[in-house]
């Protein structure tokens, strides 16, 4: 890993600055208390920062500055404790329209996804599926030049107020071919069952019945799915340093209250036992970002399940530690860290538990269990 | 000569191949199978990479080094490890050649660095005492001068390989006045002067790398201090940057993960291969993510290094993890191999003639499981890395 660029470190300034003033605790209860979670003027200012557009090509409106830049601006978003849907929508969500777009569809949508015009989300997840890309049960069918597609999709966060959604489904006798779709929210037959989650952010189950779509590409099977399972990865691994930036912060609350609470005379921090347990925190997440910022510059796959691993079980400790160094005052929702707490605890499962991102680690190296 | 590339993987090939042709083959399976080396088969090993100018290529060129970069090196380090080389013993080659190369005068340079280069020297360190630890400012061996000699009267504990050593490298009170660690120099110890006795401490593993060290009357010539009197502490504290960085012990965990894996592959309860379980799976994998993580951040400090940066306190969390994670690796070892691991021939753990082990896999892995607790004591224990990690660099 090299040093950051000027540019690299403005990004990161810019986007702390605007969590100081625009993302304050009552600007968050805000964004919480809206019903789809995403207040859509609040997600053009995003746009207007360029953080929406900041991996898309140049030529689509974006910026064009990778993966690495992508997951400096996460990290600092996540430190801020950035309630709108960010991975879904930008790193998920448009990252996918942008591999697979082409032509009118193209022009006509990446430029309102950079500039928060529109957000478009993908709704991956079967019910009851695999954390990996599987093929889908949702089915598409013709009819004349417009596709309709029937079946349910799992919990997908950012889905509620997102203008349209992104779909695989199965292609009508064509057993061996997935299609991806575009389906707008608004059309017929698209029922979202939206619902609030316990770090306030919001997800939604889908369900298809009918539903207009326009096909975006069919290819076999199995090179859809190694497509899909690309997107996804480089997602994890924005979803991984957003995670950390956030985890980063409650460490860094917890240090502060510990060097400023005093018991017995002193200051908590003179204790070693609580010492050793703020160094085991500190080195983990510095291993971690590491790791992120490796994988960031080369997203394959064994990478991409060890950052799984590693942040989930990071995320979890930072949290446990956090509430158990601080005291009764780390269990409770007026306090500064329980909102951390929460986003952590939940972000530790999102997009891969850790036990789903082990086994594939353990794929990898040790083949199938049979 | 071996020369190293810009191109790392074609390098790590290289690095391979040199291994396979000249790495003597009993030390090989001495290492593979967990027998302690002998002090000729690792110094034959010792002469053959001096030979190809890799035994101290992280030296100064004047005597020795080759100029490889800080990744040349951990990637030559790591495929040895891999190809079940030793660890070569740091002592000698990351510690006192480079304290001498740099602290030295002029005639101790030249008496001792052309030697350790050659392979053919080996030392060790006198620093632990009975009654001084990782707290060494409290050390009780003393020299008292008399004309041209110091007199060393005391003990020392702990002092690894002893019984290999020709030479030591020793911390001595020298003063009684000021703060502790005022008092104390740096000399160089004869092993074989009258008055020095060792005493071979057998591990809980079967090897013998302890040492209690005698030290009765020895007459230790004043030119054989390094550094000026009273002024040791300060050379005993200059652990090298690249040698803490290697303290991260990639290639040794790498070589361990590789153990796991085959015991997981080889081993089955009933009907079922240990790596398809999924208690070993999880853990595994467990180790793995820990492992690709330790490395992500130790290119970290490595790249921070190339670019000029100086490394800090920071750099201690390497040893911290790495010491620890060797550990979990020989856990998991020794789970998969199950009761297989149970028996343990101390006549083959000490190489005698004619002991064959019944299983070479399993046969010494309860022994290398307790000599991997040693990395979280030796150089530092892990809870004086905690200190300072909260000391130094989140300032409690």
């Amino acid at each position: 890993m090299t040093a950051l660029t000027d540019e690299q470190r403005m990004l990161m300034e810019s986007a702390q600055r605007w969590c100081e003033r625009a993302n304050t605790a009552p600007q968050r209860r805000a964004v919480a208390e809206h019903p789809t979670g995403c207040p859509p003027e609040r997600w053009r200012e995003l746009g207007d920062m360029g953080w929406l557009g900041i991996a898309l090509p140049e030529a689509d409106g974006g910026l064009g500055a990778g993966l690495l830049a992508q997951c400096l601006l996460a990290e600092t978003l996540g430190r801020g404790l950035l309630m709108e849907p960010y991975v879904a929508s930008v790193a998920l969500g448009s990252a996918l329209m942008a591999e697979v777009a082409d032509g009118e569809l193209r022009a006509d949508w990446l430029p309102a996804l950079a500039d928060g015009t529109r957000r478009v989300v993908w709704a991956a997840w079967e019910p009851g599926g695999d954390a990996e890309p599987s093929p889908p049960r949702t089915q598409a069918t013709r009819q004349g030049d417009m596709w309709r597609l029937t079946g349910v999709k799992s919990w997908t966060p950012g889905a509620g107020g997102a203008d349209a959604l992104l779909v695989a489904a199965q292609m009508p006798q064509e057993p061996a071919a997935i299609g991806l779709f575009l389906v707008e929210t608004a059309a017929s037959g698209v029922t979202l069952d939206s619902q609030r989650l316990y770090d306030d952010s919001y997800a939604a189950r889908v369900e298809f019945s009918n539903a207009p779509a326009r096909l975006l590409r069919a290819a076999p099977s199995s090179e859809m799915l190694a497509l899909l399972a690309r997107v996804l990865d480089r997602g994890r691994v924005v979803h991984g340093a957003q995670t950390l930036g956030t985890a980063q912060t409650a460490f860094e609350i917890t240090r502060d209250y510990l060097r400023t609470r005093r018991q017995f005379g002193h200051a908590l921090s003179d204790n070693q036992v609580l010492q050793h347990r703020l160094v085991d925190l500190y080195v983990e997440l510095q291993e971690a970002h590491a790791l992120c910022l490796a994988a960031a510059q080369d997203p394959q796959p064994r990478l991409v399940a060890a950052l799984g691993t590693r942040c989930a079980e990071v995320a979890r400790h930072v949290w446990e530690e956090a509430v158990q160094l601080h005291g009764a005052i780390g269990m409770t929702e007026e306090y500064v860290l329980g909102a951390y707490v929460r986003r952590l605890a939940l972000a530790a499962d999102l997009y891969g538990t850790g036990p789903d991102c082990s086994e594939r680690l353990a794929e990898l190296s040790l083949g199938a269990a049979s | 000569m071996f020369e190293p590339t810009d191109d790392l993987d074609a390098f790590r090939q290289a690095v391979r191949a040199f291994a396979a042709a000249e790495l003597p083959p009993e030390l090989r399976a001495a290492v593979r199978e967990g027998r302690q080396p002998t002090r000729a088969q690792q110094t034959q090993w010792h002469e053959r990479l001096a030979a190809h100018g890799a035994l101290v290529p992280h030296w100064p060129a004047e005597w020795g080094g080759r100029g490889w970069s800080v990744p040349q090196q951990m990637a030559f380090d790591e495929e040895l490890a891999l190809a079940d080389a030793p660890e070569l013993n740091s002592v000698t080659f990351d510690m006192i050649g480079p304290v001498l190369a740099r602290f030295g005068d002029p005639a101790q340079k030249q008496r001792f660095l052309p030697a350790i280069a050659s392979g053919r020297q080996w030392w060790c360190q006198g620093y632990s005492e009975p009654n001084a630890g990782s707290d060494l400012a409290s050390l009780a061996t003393r020299a008292e001068r008399d004309g041209e000699h110091y007199v060393v009267n005391g003990a020392k504990i702990w002092t690894s390989y002893a019984q290999y050593a020709d030479w030591m490298f020793c911390l001595v009170r020298t003063a009684r006045e000021g703060k502790p660690q005022a008092g104390i120099s740096f000399v160089l110890i004869d092993m074989a002067s009258p008055g020095i006795t060792v005493r071979p401490i057998v591990g809980i593993h079967g090897w013998v790398v302890f040492n209690e060290v005698f030290l009765d009357n020895v007459r230790v010539p004043v030119a054989q201090r390094v550094g000026e009197e009273n002024q040791g502490w300060t050379i005993a504290k200059s652990l090298l940057e690249f040698e803490r960085l290697k303290l991260a012990r990639i290639g040794e965990n790498k070589r361990r993960r590789a153990r796991a894996r085959e015991a997981g592959e080889t081993r089955r309860r009933g009907d079922r291969r240990v790596a398809d379980l999924p208690w070993f799976r999880a853990r595994f994998a467990d180790l793995e993510a820990r492992l690709i993580a330790l490395e992500a951040n130790a290119a970290r400090f490595i790249a921070r290094q190339a670019a000029g940066e100086q490394l800090g306190a920071e750099v201690s969390m390497l040893k911290m993890r790495g010491s620890r994670l060797i550990q979990l690796w020989e856990e998991l070892i020794v789970d998969a191999l199950g009761t297989d691991a149970m028996p343990l021939s101390p006549a083959w753990l000490a190489g005698e003639a004619g002991a064959a082990p019944r299983d070479a896999l399993a046969g010494t892995a309860s022994s290398r499981r307790f000599l991997a607790r040693g990395y979280t004591i030796a150089g530092g224990s892990s809870e004086i890395q905690h200190n300072i990690l909260a000391k130094q660099v989140l300032g409690l």
